[in-house]
């Protein structure tokens, strides 16, 4: 319970940021860069002081009962993780957004938002129950959406924020299909069952579809190829957006999604070849492009977008090397990554540019700045004692344990590590090095906005020094979750010299020369116009914008009678589908009875009557000929001895046909015809409408009918109302409240009319 | 009748007090304010009769409607609902032209038809309570005479309900030629003892009922009058007939549709699970394209209403619950989004266009951030009402296996993200220079007791479903 409070408390926060910023001014965000720090704490005491060395399960609260969601919280060794990064990654942005946004007057509104995110991406980390994880999940992409949008008078802000929701939300919904269908499959909403039940679901009809939608969802989320180009444009969003959610938070929670299902769904040919698929051609292209971005953020969207695909990949690989470095790269990634971010938003700052060709020498203003950057570097592109440099060695010995044919993996992971380690060092080292290069003169800046990089930068070296700290703690009891049973970890900078160890020189080599000659290749791309999927998103828009304006000129057109076709139609081929198909009606035999003359007389009299109604340009005739039609029905009452059905046809006719009248009286004349095409389908369908009609009509006597209602009536008249005449006593008897009914409502209608007419006069 | 029908009845005894009570006042003397009382009050007493005897056992009165826990539960929704919209009227009636008493009558005499609709027995009582609500309607719809749209949408309304109604007469007529009785529970009893060889006449008369009701609800392709009369109706007439007149159609749905098996019925399953495939793919891309706020959301009620089917064929009590759960749901927000656009309304025009909720966010915060909690709500986003029901119509779909219709209802309603968005976004938007702001003097208090208790159930429902839950549980077993 406490957890689960600690857990939601930040959405409570959200709602006090206002006030607070009101009573403590300048010192509110200090007490609520506090916040997420305590929060780290308190995990950290939670987690060491656990009573069990495997998974726990802390605070249930039912939420949406008879579904089987609950707001179930699962602490292991992965939400562990994650939970670390989250919270102490989001502290140290805390602090930058302060001074980095210090003149923004919506800096309470920023607050809040990063607050409901921040508890967001905690529950979906910790969340057991799949529903609530949708949940969580949904809420973050909302958060990004809002802060993205932060500054919305620009037009490329909100078609970023609308981009990204858009295609996370996606996802989103191809998860919680799948979520859906992998609850069903393995029998429980909660994770910590269904990773007992891993056989079941790997046998399951339904394995595949449950696998491609989770991995659709985990895809958008963490900016996968072909769903990766919201992630770039996302970089509009003020830069500490981009340290915490965009590199060292929401992105990761694909990745999380994977490891968490890696347990259940792990190790299938499928699994296996969709992951390193996507992942790795991810890894390759992103690293690729991300060397020919000018704008560092987008370099360094890029390089994230390559990261995260490097690490589905090695998800997919699944084996014990593998899995630890997931773990280890994801960690060092989320420490390296958010202090470039922070470093590339206080150059930003202090010198007017983002544009890398127009930025050097910085380090001798920003010496403090440079030095986060540059460790950062180090640890982005492997350079020793760093903790990148391990999980980067990590991740080759994966490829290299990997089964025969898959050891290509590991060519394709020096190429794209050789891209990222020059990306490292075009980002976090150029800038601060070499002749000073700066649009403006580059100013001082404001203590937290080299402080929370600084921190971040030196932990990713400190920690590559001894990293059995972050072992022991959380990275070991993770790999343990993540490949669903015990795996020996032995974190250290020096194995001793094997292949990994020559790869990693390797890369080092490799990225230099890419360094060298990155402008050329710069050059080269800009020159060249690419067909993305972020060009193929703005095709799919229009492409879906031009369908609905055509289904909307077709079905919507505004003209009623064009309305009444299609119900016409629709209805028609509906009731003429039954007939035929779904219940055919048994016809009956037709005896071959002519009719006598007045019947053919009256019936020619009745046709003659709709063609002229149909060919007249008059309205006036029209109508008089429809009417000539209903004349001849009450003809044919009066035939067939039904005198009180025709008499009130009768009337209705004479009625419909004086109201027309009058109505005629003030349309103009009808002068112009529609056009033959519409004459011709209006035809059709008004004969398909009488076609089908005729057709019910005449299969009707087939059926048997029911004892009519009016022998009763004359059974029980005298015997219960005493009454010969069986009309009245059909009126004041047995239907004496539909009397009453009628009265009333005749004289309310007469009263009606009374007032309105009275309205006229006034 | 004895004492126990007429206690069943309370509710709408008082309802139809509340009419005679209105009538009479504006007879003797015509006052807004006293109007706008006097509706309440009914409205209110009529709600504590719901809870005074809601919980009774349930009882057939006269062969034509059943007071059981389903209709209690429904009609309150419906006077809720009408006294949501009587209250959104009253800021908006207040400046009008003309004399506007007669709006909260005809209002009164609407919910009167869609409680009646909603405790339906047999097909005499739906025709009356259908024609009871539509003739309203005509006049609720065409209420603001000076405008144009306003009289073009009740005239719509009028001809297209007419073919709607002669097809539902003539199907009551087939089927009453098959069975030979209207009542609901013969009808369906027949259904299932005839099993898969289903008359013709009995499954076309179902086939012509289909019509009227998919009429009503805006399934695609009876939907066309929707988007004419939610832009030209007015406001609170919009938040009624999407909220009142369709949850009382749903009601209608369950009564008539509820006990047959589908999978017996496979004729029924496909036409009604065509309407809801067609529903939810034309209403959300005719929505794609409007720049006009009444038309998107009657598009995407079209499209709800698939998915509010989707629910309801899956067949199972998970399916009854999850349909009631979902009209509720969807009632609650429809409420509060045309809550929005009453309350930002001016007197000679109704706040519609996209440009009229540019910069909404700079101008009313409060009232941005509550058209955006119903907009999420409807997009199905988690923490409002919206999503737990569908969340609640995926799950029942996947207990049934329609998997085909729950990946239609995943994607559109992906698809359907953007166009709500879009309004979002236009609200975020910098204001238009030189616009005409919507009313400076601020929202009334009607307005704001209203969007203030939706935004209040919209978040509980959608944060803490359990209670509402549990009473719909109780309602459908």
């Amino acid at each position: 319970m406490i957890f689960a409070g600690v857990i939601l408390s930040g959405f409570f926060l959200a709602f006090l940021v206002a006030p607070l910023f009101k009573v403590l001014g300048k010192a509110a965000p200090w007490v609520i860069s506090l916040f997420p720090f305590s929060q780290l704490l308190f995990f950290l005491m939670l987690w060491t002081n656990r009573p069990h060395a495997t998974g726990e399960l802390v605070a249930c609260t039912q939420w949406v009962p008879g579904a089987g969601v609950d707001l179930c919280f699962l602490i292991d060794g992965l939400s562990m993780v994650f939970m670390v990064l989250i919270s102490g990654i989001g502290g140290c942005v805390f602090l930058y957004s302060k001074d980095y946004l210090h003149d923004d007057p919506h800096l309470d509104r920023f607050y809040s938002y990063l607050l409901v995110f921040m508890s967001a991406m905690l529950g979906l980390v910790a969340a057991d129950n799949v529903i609530s994880l949708y949940v969580f999940w949904e809420l973050t992409s909302i958060s990004s959406f809002l802060l993205i949008g932060f500054h919305p008078d620009t037009p490329e802000a909100r078609r970023a924020a609308l981009q990204a929701l858009l295609v996370t939300n996606l996802g989103g919904l191809a998860m919680l299909a799948g979520l859906v269908i992998l609850a069903e499959a393995g029998d429980s909403y909660y994770f910590s069952e269904l990773i007992q039940r891993g056989d079941v679901i790997r046998a399951h009809p339904h394995y595949s579809a449950a696998l491609l939608l989770l991995l659709t969802g985990a895809f958008t989320k963490s900016a996968q190829m072909p769903f990766h180009m919201w992630l770039p444009n996302a970089m509009v969003a003020p830069t500490p957006v981009s340290a915490y959610l965009h590199s060292a938070a929401m992105v990761k929670g694909g990745i999380y999604l994977v490891a968490r299902i890696s347990p259940i769904f792990g190790g299938t040919a499928l699994w296996f070849g969709a992951l390193t698929i996507v992942g790795g051609i991810t890894f390759v292209i992103a690293a690729v492009l991300g060397l020919a971005q000018r704008d560092v953020k987008r370099m360094l969207a890029y390089s994230t977008i390559s990261v995260l695909g490097m690490l589905m990949a090695v998800l997919g690989i699944g084996n014990e090397k593998a899995v630890q470095g997931a773990m280890v790269y994801l960690f060092a990634h989320a420490l390296y990554k958010s202090t470039l971010f922070m470093t590339g938003g206080a150059i930003d700052h202090a010198a007017g540019t983002r544009d890398l060709t127009r930025l050097g020498g910085l380090g001798r203003m920003l010496p403090l700045v440079a030095g986060a950057g540059i460790l950062a570097a180090f640890s982005k592109s492997g350079v020793p004692p760093t903790v990148g440099l391990i999980g980067k060695e990590l991740i080759y010995e994966a490829g290299l344990h990997a089964h025969s044919a898959q050891k290509v993996i590991v060519a394709g992971a020096l190429f794209g590590n050789m891209f990222l380690a020059a990306v490292a060092w075009a980002a976090g080292i150029r800038p601060f090095v070499g002749r000073l290069q700066s649009p403006e003169a580059p100013h001082a800046l404001k203590p937290m906005m080299w402080f929370a990089p600084l921190v971040l930068g030196v932990l990713g070296v400190a920690l590559g020094w001894a990293p059995e700290i972050v072992e022991k703690t959380f990275l070991h009891a993770a790999a343990n979750t993540v490949s669903g049973h015990p795996v020996p970890m032995d974190l250290a900078l020096w194995h001793g010299f094997n292949t990994a160890v020559l790869l990693s020189i390797l890369t080092l080599a490799g990225g230099g020369l890419l360094f060298w000659v990155r402008h050329r290749w710069r050059r080269f791309a800009e020159a060249r116009p690419w067909v993305g999927p972020d060009i193929l998103y703005d095709r799919l828009l229009s492409v879906l914008k031009g369908i609905a304006r055509l289904s909307t000129r077709l079905l919507q057109s505004g003209y009623l009678r064009q309305y009444m076709i299609l119900v016409w139609a629709v209805s028609a081929g509906m009731v003429s589908w039954m007939l035929f198909d779904a219940a055919p009606l048994s016809w009956p035999a037709f005896a071959p009875v002519l009719p006598h003359l007045h019947e053919w007389v009256i019936g020619s009299v009745m046709m003659a009557a709709a063609v002229f109604a149909i060919a007249t340009t008059q309205r006036l005739v029209s109508i008089l000929a429809l009417g000539v039609i209903g004349f001849g029905v009450t003809l044919f009452f009066v035939l067939y001895s039904a005198p009180d059905l025709a008499i009130t046809q009768f009337l209705v006719e004479t009625f419909s046909v004086i109201l027309f009248v009058l109505v005629l009286y003030r349309l103009p004349e009808l002068k112009d015809r529609s056009p033959v095409a519409t004459r011709v389908r209006d035809a059709l369908v008004a004969l398909a409408v009488g076609a089908v009609m005729t057709l019910l009509v005449l299969g009707s006597p087939s059926v048997q009918y029911y004892p009519k209602i009016s022998e009763y009536f004359a059974q029980v008249a005298v015997s219960a109302a005493h009454g010969h005449n069986i009309v009245n006593v059909i009126l004041v008897d047995f239907r004496v409240m539909d009397t009453l009914g009628e009265i009333t409502v005749l004289a309310v209608a007469a009263i009606g009319v009374y007032s309105l007419w009275r309205r006229e006069d006034a | 009748m004895q004492t126990a029908d007429f206690t069943a009845l309370t509710p709408l005894l008082l309802l139809a007090a509340a009419i005679a009570a209105v009538m009479l006042q504006i007879a003797l003397k015509r006052s807004h304010i006293l109007t706008i009382v006097l509706t309440l009050a009914g409205l209110i007493a009529a709600m504590l009769g719901v809870l005074a005897v809601g919980d009774m056992p349930a009882r057939q009165v006269t062969p034509l409607v059943t007071m059981d826990r389903l209709a209690f539960f429904f009609i309150g929704l419906i006077l809720t609902a009408t006294a949501a919209t009587a209250l959104l009227g009253c800021r908006y009636w207040e400046h009008a032209v003309g004399q506007c008493e007669e709006y909260y009558l005809l209002l009164l005499v609407a919910a009167l038809g869609a409680c009646v609709l909603a405790a339906a027995h047999h097909f005499a009582a739906f025709f009356i309570g259908l024609e009871i609500l539509s003739i309203s309607l005509f006049t609720l719809m065409a209420f603001a005479r000076r405008r144009m749209a306003s009289v073009e949408a009740g005239l719509k309304y009028l001809v297209l309900a007419g073919i709607s109604s002669a097809f539902l007469l003539f199907g009551i007529a087939l089927i009453y030629a098959d069975v030979g009785s209207l009542a609901f529970p013969i009808w369906t009893a027949r259904l299932q003892a005839a099993g898969e060889t289903v008359s013709p006449l009995l499954l076309i008369g179902m086939g012509m009922t289909v019509i009227g009701v998919g009429f009503k609800l805006a399934l695609v392709p009876f939907h066309m009058w929707t988007a004419d009369i939610y832009q030209g109706a007015p406001a609170p007439t919009t938040a009624f007939v999407a909220t009142v007149s369709k949850s009382a159609m749903v009601a209608l749905l369950l009564r008539l549709f509820a006990p047959v098996d589908f999978t017996a019925e496979p004729a029924l399953f496909w036409t009604l699970a065509i309407l809801a495939f067609a529903s939810m793919i034309v209403g959300n891309i005719l929505a794609l394209r409007q720049d006009s706020v009444k038309r998107i959301l009657a598009y995407s009620s079209i499209a709800h209403m698939g998915y509010l089917l989707v629910a309801f064929l899956s067949g199972g009590p998970a399916a009854i619950a999850a349909t009631v759960f979902y009209i509720t749901a969807y009632t609650i927000t429809v409420l509060g989004a045309f809550g929005v656009v009453t309350v930002l309304s001016r007197t000679d025009a109704d706040a519609d266009s996209m440009s009229d909720f540019q910069g909404l966010f700079f101008s009313h915060p409060w009232l941005a951030g509550v058209f955006m909690a119903m907009l999420l709500s409807l997009a199905g986003i988690p923490l409002t009402a919206g999503f737990i029901g569908k969340f609640y119509a995926i799950t029942a779909g996947a207990q049934g296996g329609i998997w085909w219709l729950i990946i239609t209802l995943v994607l559109t309603s992906a698809a359907s993200l953007f166009y709500y968005l879009r309004i979002v976004v236009a609200m975020f938007s910098p204001p238009l220079e030189n616009k005409t702001q919507p009313p400076a003097a601020g929202i009334s208090y009607s307005g704001g007791l209203v969007l203030t208790v939706m935004t209040v159930l919209l978040i509980w429902v959608g944060s803490a479903p359990g209670p509402l839950i549990d009473l719909i549980g109780r309602i459908t077993q």
